[in-house]
């Protein structure tokens, strides 16, 4: 535990550059505009709807910026092999990592969702509902599906450099898309592309937002398939990252 | 732990396969022990497999057949990782860390006590005293070097390996390595050594490897051999005749 501290301190130090804290800010200002707009056609109604709005553009963006090459990058400048080589297992440094980029995320989401909150509760022409706990129930879903975003970019950082991981992540976005359209409003009588879809390009954690922004009954099916398919991508990043070549040399 | 050897690699086999390439057998079938308080030279010409098998004996690349053990132990165990140090021939770029706070980063990584002194003399030993507010980004390719015999040192490991740790270093700093390499010896420290500089394997080693084709072709003892007794076991196993006869 005190390792994976240690670590956890140095790695998120090096994360903010001086370009990655003006991007972020850059991020979270953009991220802003569109929810206070929206609150102030009357469209969000409620805090929990706040919160959800800006989710996917901030998804889109720190996948490339937090983490575009959050493995590879560091197999390639050698800080990877500085690590494993004394005091670091291969475990501890790939939980610490995706644990940076999940903290380093939240703050940029925060911000995004605080700034619009903060700035609509000013004007007094809007009235927004806090409703409290359908907001925290909210906010879960979104670092759930942060966190599996996170594990893929992970995982295929483990075997393909920065630029490529990322493009493979946004080709897998949009393909989680279009192939959950198609099963849903074609094939959902075909058990086989319900699983598969279900695994391959998961939604449960998406699914179980729209459900809350929209005061549905509690989504326990979306949760479940959430977490299953969160628990196989990070089954099977801890199995990419013990087959990784740490040290790519010169031979 | 006396009759433990420091390093214990038996019948090591590496093939790297590529796409639409034909296979690379890197090494072929390499058995040695290397016993503690050993200073071992290991030589041979480029691509001859010698990186292959440091970073095999290291845990970093698996090998395809074979076993490596140190101190009797999986390379990739924590007991084992905390003895050793490793200078790669490959050097590490991080930008916004600078010298200072990367060594006490490992230091603590590490859990060395008095970590301030240590990193303060080996800093001054290598001559980086002046470069540790530096960013790692911001250093040469020789104070990289050093910054990589700062690090495989830090802690006193009882196992260090050097990766042509002269490679990049000018003739002053060879000689602070040379002199340092002496000191070290006499605590016993067990040091596995890749170079192509034979004069500086001859100087610091008590025994020599010799890797060739992927194969172990030569394991010799140097002491009481004489000067230039490298060449020529160079010339011996690859052939090499002088190009004036």
């Amino acid at each position: 535990m005190k390792t994976m501290i240690i670590l956890f301190k140095a790695e998120f130090k090096r994360y903010w550059t001086l370009g990655i804290i003006l991007v972020s800010l850059f991020l979270v200002a953009l991220g802003s505009i569109s929810p206070i707009m929206m609150t102030s056609a009357g469209m969000f109604k409620k805090l929990s709807q706040l919160s959800n709005a800006s989710e996917g553009f901030i998804s889109f963006f720190v996948l490339l910026i937090f983490y575009g090459g959050i493995v590879s990058a560091d197999i390639k400048s050698g800080w990877l092999r500085t690590l494993l080589t004394r005091a670091v297992t291969r475990q501890q440094y790939i939980v610490t990592k995706m644990l940076v980029a999940l903290t380093a995320t939240a703050i940029v989401y925060f911000l995004a969702f605080i700034i619009p909150a903060i700035f609509v509760s000013f004007d007094a022409k809007i009235m927004l509902v806090y409703d409290w706990s359908d907001t925290l129930v909210s906010l879960t879903y979104i670092f759930a599906q942060f966190s599996l975003l996170i594990v893929l970019s992970t995982l295929v950082s483990c075997g393909m450099p920065g630029a490529f991981n990322g493009v493979i992540v946004y080709a897998w976005m949009i393909l989680s898309q279009m192939i959950g359209f198609l099963v849903d409003k074609l094939y959902w009588d075909v058990p086989w592309a319900v699983v598969l879809k279900d695994y391959i390009f998961p939604s449960g954690f998406s699914d179980a937002m729209r459900a809350v922004a929209q005061s549905l009954p509690f989504p326990y099916t979306e949760t479940l398939w959430g977490l299953a398919a969160l628990t196989f991508f990070l089954s099977l990043t801890f199995f990419s990252i013990n087959k990784v070549v740490v040290d790519v040399g010169s031979e | 732990m006396d009759n433990i050897p420091a390093i214990s690699a038996q019948h090591l086999s590496k093939t790297y396969k590529q796409l639409f390439k034909p296979s690379v057998e890197a090494l072929r079938d390499v058995s040695f022990f290397i016993n503690e308080g050993e200073v071992v030279g290991l030589i041979g010409p480029n691509g001859a497999g010698k990186s292959t098998l440091m970073r095999i004996l290291l845990g970093f690349l698996p090998a395809n057949a074979g076993e490596v053990k140190l101190f009797g132990e999986d390379p990739e165990s924590m007991h084992a990782r905390k003895l050793i140090g490793y200078q790669a021939d490959t050097q590490f770029r991080a930008k916004n860390v600078t010298v200072k706070s990367f060594l006490h980063f490992h230091a603590e990584l590490i859990g060395i006590p008095n970590a301030k002194d240590e990193i303060e003399n080996l800093l001054r030993i290598f001559e980086l005293t002046d470069a540790c507010k530096r960013t790692l980004s911001a250093l040469s390719k020789g104070m990289r070097q050093k910054l990589e015999l700062v690090l495989a040192f830090l802690g006193s490991p009882k196992l260090v390996f050097l990766d042509e740790p002269t490679a990049a270093l000018d003739p002053p700093s060879v000689f602070v390595l040379r002199d340092f390499l002496a000191e070290k010896k006499k605590t016993g420290i067990t040091v596995l050594f890749s170079s192509h500089h034979l004069t500086e394997v001859e100087s610091v080693c008590d025994r020599v490897i010799f890797i060739s084709n992927g194969q172990l072709a030569e394991d010799t003892s140097l002491k009481g051999l004489e000067p230039g007794y490298l060449e020529q076991l160079f010339r011996k196993n690859l052939g090499i005749r002088s190009v004036v006869s």
